[in-house]
Parts: C-alpha cells; structure tokens; sequence
C-alpha cells in the first residue's frame, strides 16, 4: 500500500502523458485519450491528498516560492516581448539600401497599393520546385509590406487538386488575385504585371461598353437567338457595364464609352451618327464593327476611312462547314499569333453568314491594321451575292474570274494614332456635341475591330467553339486602359570583379594561409611565453 | 559601468591569456577564408560566362552572389563559434568555485552578466573584423556595393549577439563547459532550421515557427535590407537570453 501511495505520482505522470501522446496521434479518438488524461489527474490528486503530510513542508519551502515567483517574472517578460514583438512586426519600417532599390517597389506601384480599397489576397500556385517560388515571395513580401490589405499564400499544386480545380489553373507559376468577387491571375514574377493585375482586380469604377442601337441591331436584352443576351451577362461577369445606346436622337455621346459595339446594324446609320462615330474614333474611341452582308451600304464606305476594305461578298465554304448546317457559315481556325485577340487563341470560330474584311492596300496615316482571322483554302467570296429564299448548289458555286479565291479575310484589328487635336473644338457639327478634346493635346490613339459577321455573337451561336472567347478577346484588347501602368525593369550596374591569375592567388595566400596562420602564431607565442612564467 | 568595464578587461585577459581564443579565431578565419576564396574564384569564372549574355550581364552582383552567400555559411560557423566563447563565462566560476568571490562582490547580478556578455560581444566584433579584412581585396579589384556589405556585418553581428546572450545563459546552467556549449548548439541549430518545417502552406501557428527561426531576419541583411522588424528581433531575442541568465543566477541564492 505504501509503495503505491509513493509511486502513484509516476503513475498519474505517465496516463497524462499517454493521453496527451493519444490525443495528437489519433486525433479522432479523442475521448479515450482525454479519459485517460483525466485518470491521471485524479491520480495526481489522490497522491496529493495521500502524500499531504509529506507534502506539506517541501510545498510551503521558500525556496519553492522563489522558484515559482521567478517562473511567473519568466513568463511575464516572455509574454511583453512576444506582445511588443507582435505589435512592432506589423509596424515595421524597411530600408532599401542598395543603390538601384532593387527590393523595392517603384513609386506607382505604392501608389496603388496604398489606394487599396478592398483586401486583396494572393494565391501562389508554385510547386516546390519551382525556382521563381522565391522571386514572388520575395515581392508579394513587399507588397504585403507596403498595404495590411494584401494577404498572400502559396499553394502546392500537386498536393491541392481541388484547389487548382476551382481556380482553373492550368501553369505552374500561377498567382490568382481576389478582390473581393472580383480576380485577375498573372504568371510572371514582374513587379509590372502584378502591379497591373491589382489595378484591373480592384478598379472601382467600371468600363462602360455601349451597344449601339436603332438600325434592327440585335438587342442586349432580347434572350431569343438573335440577342446579344449572353454576350452582354459574359462581358458583366467580367467587370464591365453593358448598355445600349442610340446615337441618332441623342445630343451628347456618352462620355465614360469605354467601347462602342455596333453590332451588325440592318439599316443604315445617318450621316450624323457615322460623324459622332469618327469624332469619337479621332478622341480616341475605341469601336467594334460587326458588318452582316448586303446591309448597310455607307458603313463600308465609312470604313474604307480606317483602311477597311469590305465587299459585297459572302463567304462561302463548301468543305469545313459546321456539321449539319449550310454553306454559309465558314470555320475559321487560322489566326494572327502576334496579334493579343489572336495569340494563342486554341478554338475555331463559326461565322454564319459572314463577308470578308480586308485590309485596303493604302491605309491612313498612323494607321497599323492586322488581318486577325481567315477562312481555310476551300473557302471563297461570292462577289455581288444576293441570298435568295431558296438557293441551289448551282448558285452558290464558284464563279471562276469574279469570285474570290480563300483564303478569305473575316476579321481585321487597327490601331490609328492621332496627332495632337488642336485646343479648339474639333470638326463637330452644329447640333451634334463632340467629345471633348482630352486636355493637355495629347497624341490620341484609336482602336477599331471589324468582323464580317455579326451572328457569331449572338445569343445562337455565342457558345459555340471559340465563338464567345473570340468576341471577348476582342472586347478586352479594345477596352484596354491607357493607365495600366508601365513599370522600368530596375537597372543595375553590374558588381562584378576580374582577377588575374596571380591576384587569385595572392587572395587564396591571404585567406586561407596568411590571416589565419598569423593569429594561431600569436596563440602559440602566449601559449610559449606563459608556459615559461 | 566602471564595474563592468573593469570585469570586461579582465575577461578579455582571460580570453588572450590563454591560446583557446586564438585557436577558435584562427579556425574561424581559416573556414571563413577558405569560403570567401572558393566563392570568389566561383564568381570570377560565372560572371565572365554571365557576361556574354546582354541579358544577364547586368545582373552580375558580386554582392548577391559572393558576399550574401558568405554570410550565410557565417551563419553555420557561428552556431559552432558562439558556444566555444559563452560556454567558460560562467560555468568555469562555479566550477572553481571563484563564483562565491564573485557574487559577494559589490557588483550586481545584472552588471556580472552584462559585462561577462560584452568580453564575449567585443571577441565577437573582433573576429567579424577579421573576416572583413578578406573583403577588401573584392573591393580593390572589383567594384561591390558598399551598402548592402555593411547591412550584411550589421545583420552578423547582431546575430553574434543573440547567439552570445543564449550561450550566456547556457553557461549560467550548469558548471560543466562542454555541457553549455553542447546544449547551445542544439538550441542555436534548431532555431536556424526551424523555418524547414513551415516552408510549404501558412497559417498561424507556421508564421510564429517561421517568425522565431533566426534564418528568417537574416536573408533581408544580407541583401541591403534593414527592417525595424528583424531589429526589434534580434533585441528582444538578446534581452530575453541575458535576463533568463540573469533569472538563473539569482536563482542560486534560495537554491
């Protein structure tokens, strides 16, 4: 009995140990492991209550008090250092001394971190390996350091499936941004290209894109196949305002138009409304024409102005036409790869009813056109085609020495830069109030799509292949802001050093022999001169 | 002050007196020697290589590749550099016995531990100024930038100092040297490798780790960055070794 009231400390010792190992090994035997723990403790308490007056002096020895009292200042000043460590790390203040500040954030780049309104957080999916992993921690480090609203995490891609799942990340080296609904992904580890994405994620104010309406152009709102429904909810879903807007009654063109859509217009538009166009065009608008065949005969007049060359032509493809439909919707697969709508762009495009676009051989001043997209070589364009309700393969063949050869041209993207506007009004007609001339006279720059076909956007055939990526792709060049920022790559002197042959040398003697040789000689010597005190 | 100042000479003496600090510093300049030269001949030939390429010709940095990496292997050499000068400070009074003498002299507890700790921290300086003598002939025959060398020594020596006031306190535990500085090393070296285990995933607790892991307020130093954040480290790191020091010596008095 008596070893037993002795012993029973170790015993409740180790059920408490068993039952703390129990706990972190099965975790979800959690119960057992507290029972046991719980044993322990009244084992502890028996022995106590057993060993009280053995107990007794030892626990009101002074010298325990001490120890105890010391144990509580231990802690106290642990837990103000753990405290003012706490605060003073996320009050920091970081210099940059290197001369270049290559760990530094450019001046634009706090700028917009320190107008963040929103939380921003990173998600770095960099596998472990990867050797950019330490560039971008090492600069969302400043980032974070720079704003409390930037929060970062790096993901393992290989151990978090569902995560690369649910983000649709496809490469290595992906950093998704949210802001609150709002995301934007880059894949580099540029200060330029992240300070960029944060100003897209996180920008308040939404581009407007304007449809233009009143010439039996398909409705934003209508949901049937001929509406522009589900381009517009596919343009709002990624951060832009869609509206429509009519430009013949109007007396003010919309001043926050980020991008106007004229979306296969059935009849044709007034001269005004073809002068608003221009003068917006010259402020630097940014347009997207969708010009179905045998419809508005001035608007390819007034395209011909941009270096836009459109015939009265269909397109026609007798080989790699959709599956089940006609001749008339050409697939289009061959694309520009240095344009950015058309760089790396995976899907073929459908154009039911489609005229060709081409770049006319003399283009305006300042002009720069690409042909985005063209049909494959079996396609041709019928010349002066009239659709009839009923048409026989005879009508629709070729017609050697008239109709043109494939491949055939469906898309064309320009960008047309304007010298400086002079301070007065520019060539506005009475009644029809010009933009107003961006102030300071800047050299504006104009961006301009045209595709000929209008169909392919429309809620029928949005889904279909590339067809909705395409116009988004589109969409997005347009719109692009002049005030994404451009950021210097940093440039430093190189550091470097030459040695000769006999400087290496003389640096290896010093290091290695000289330096640490002379001082094991001054140990020996007091070594020596001690001995012989 | 006087006091410490008269208890700091006569540490020093004791250091020179005796040939062990001469063996630990000549050792230290060897190994730091011998890593300074094979990284500078390393460097010599990849910059020549470096500089055929227009691209990454410009970011040939003798600093980021020869001296930052230096004083990392520092580092390592000073988890095994700053026991050999802590583990006699105290433990060789109790074990001779002279700490009777010691403690009923006229100096307080706190001025033995601070002047015991500053004989170390100037030995400490003085082997760092040693190895700085190395870098001049990068600074003769090449053209480093001064300011992220010194934030390097700066991020050195206040990592001496950290590691000095830990080997301090070891050395108040016990009377066995070889016991302090054993116990020292293993403290020393799980606390520079103590961010391995947060290196993939975050959360809380993976932040604390990381932030009490002493390779994580150094990487900044050597690359020219100086941080309030890492200062205020490195303090409150120092402090709390020489107050536990402290705490322990005190403790002999009801022990």
């Amino acid at each position: 009995m008596d070893a037993l009231k002795r012993s029973l400390n170790t015993v409740a010792g180790v059920l408490v140990a068993a039952g703390l190992i129990g706990w972190i090994v099965w975790p979800q035997k959690k119960a057992i492991a507290l029972a046991v723990a719980a044993l322990g403790l009244v084992a502890l308490a028996l022995y106590v209550y057993l060993n009280r007056a053995a107990l007794g002096p030892k626990l009101s020895r002074k010298s325990l008090l001490y120890s105890g009292n010391m144990i509580l200042v231990v802690l106290l000043v642990l837990a103000i250092l753990g405290l003012a460590n706490y605060f003073l790390a996320k009050h920091n203040h970081r210099w940059d001394f290197t001369k270049a500040k290559v760990h530094s954030l450019s001046g634009q780049s706090i700028a917009v971190l320190k107008g963040l309104k929103t939380d921003i957080s990173f998600k770095c999916f960099f596998r472990v390996g990867n050797y950019d992993r330490a560039a971008m921690e090492d600069l969302l480090k400043i980032y974070a350091y720079h704003s409390p609203r930037v929060r970062y995490e790096f993901i393992d891609p290989d151990k978090n499936p569902a995560l690369v799942k649910r983000y649709g990340v496809t490469q290595d080296g992906t950093t998704v941004l949210e802001a609150g609904n709002k995301e934007g992904r880059v894949t580099t580890t540029s200060e330029e290209d992240v300070t960029n994405a944060l100003i897209k994620a996180t920008r308040a104010q939404k581009k407007v894109i304007y449809f233009l309406e009143g010439h039996g152009e398909g409705s934003i709102e209508a949901t049937d196949e001929g509406g522009f429904s589900t381009a517009k909810a596919e343009l709002e879903k990624l951060g832009y305002e869609v509206r429509k807007q009519a430009l013949a009654l109007a007396d003010r063109f919309p001043a926050d138009c980020a991008l106007l859509v004229v979306a296969g217009p059935q009849k044709d538009l007034l001269p005004n409304e073809y002068e608003t166009i221009r003068t917006y065009l010259r402020n630097g608008g940014r347009a997207l024409v969708l010009v179905d065949p045998e419809t508005a005969t001035l608007l390819p007049i007034f395209l011909a102005d941009y270096g836009v060359k459109l015939e009265n032509d269909v397109v026609v493809d007798k080989v790699s036409r959709l599956l089940g439909g006609d001749y008339f919707i050409p697939i289009v697969s061959e694309y520009d790869a240095s344009h950015p709508i058309t760089a790396k762009f995976p899907y073929p495009i459908f154009l039911p009813l489609a005229r060709s676009v081409d770049a006319a051989e003399t283009k305006p001043d300042g002009a720069a056109l690409t042909v985005l997209a063209k049909t494959s070589q079996n396609a041709y364009a019928k010349i002066d085609f009239l659709l009839k309700p009923k048409m026989t393969l005879d009508d629709i063949a070729y017609a050697a020495g008239k109709d043109r050869p494939g491949p055939i041209n469906v898309a064309l993207a320009g960008t047309y830069k304007f010298p400086a506007a002079p301070a007065a009004a520019p060539e506005a007609k009475p009644g029809q109030p010009a933009p107003a001339v961006k102030p300071g006279g800047k050299e504006t720059e104009a961006r301009l799509v045209v595709m000929g076909d209008s169909d392919f956007a429309k809620n029928g055939y949005y889904g279909m292949s590339g067809n909705g990526n395409f116009f988004l792709n589109a969409a997005n060049w347009l719109t692009e802001e002049a005030d994404l920022i451009a950021i210097q790559p940093k440039t430093q002197t190189p550091r470097t050093i030459q040695l000769t042959p006999s400087q290496g040398r003389l640096i290896f003697l010093v290091s290695i022999v000289i330096l640490p040789l002379v001082v094991l000689l001054l140990g020996i010597s007091v070594w020596v001169r001690r001995r012989s005190l | 002050m006087k006091n410490i100042g008269s208890l700091v000479r006569k540490e020093l003496r004791a250091y020179f007196s005796s040939p062990v600090a001469y063996v630990v510093i000549s050792g230290f300049l060897l190994l730091v020697g011998y890593f300074y030269y094979s990284l500078i001949t390393w460097f010599n030939s990849a910059a020549m290589q470096m500089a055929q390429n227009p691209y990454y010709a410009q970011q040939v940095n003798i600093n980021e590749m020869v001296f930052s990496p230096l004083f990392h292997n520092m580092t390592i050499l000073l988890v095994f550099v700053a026991p050999l000068l802590t583990m006699r400070l105290l433990a060789e009074e109790k074990k001779t016995g002279t700490d009777e003498l010691l403690f009923t002299s006229p100096l307080s507890v706190g001025e033995i531990v601070l002047g015991k700790y500053l004989a170390a921290l100037i030995m400490w300086a003085l082997m760092l100024g040693l190895t700085a003598l190395l870098s001049v002939f990068a600074f003769v025959y090449g053209n480093p930038e001064l300011a992220p060398w010194l934030t390097g020594y700066l991020g050195l020596f206040l990592l001496g100092a950290l590691f000095l006031a830990i080997g301090l306190f070891f050395s108040s535990l016990t009377e066995n040297q070889i016991v302090a500085a054993f116990l020292t090393i293993v403290t020393l070296f799980l606390l520079l490798v103590l961010n391995w285990v947060t290196s993939s995933g975050g959360g809380g607790w993976r932040s604390v780790v990381s932030y009490i892991s002493f390779s994580e307020h150094f990487e900044d130093m050597t690359r020219g960055i100086v941080d309030t954040k890492d200062l205020v480290y490195y303090a409150s790191f120092s402090f709390f070794g020489l107050f536990l020091a402290h705490s322990a010596i005190q403790s002999r008095r009801w022990r």
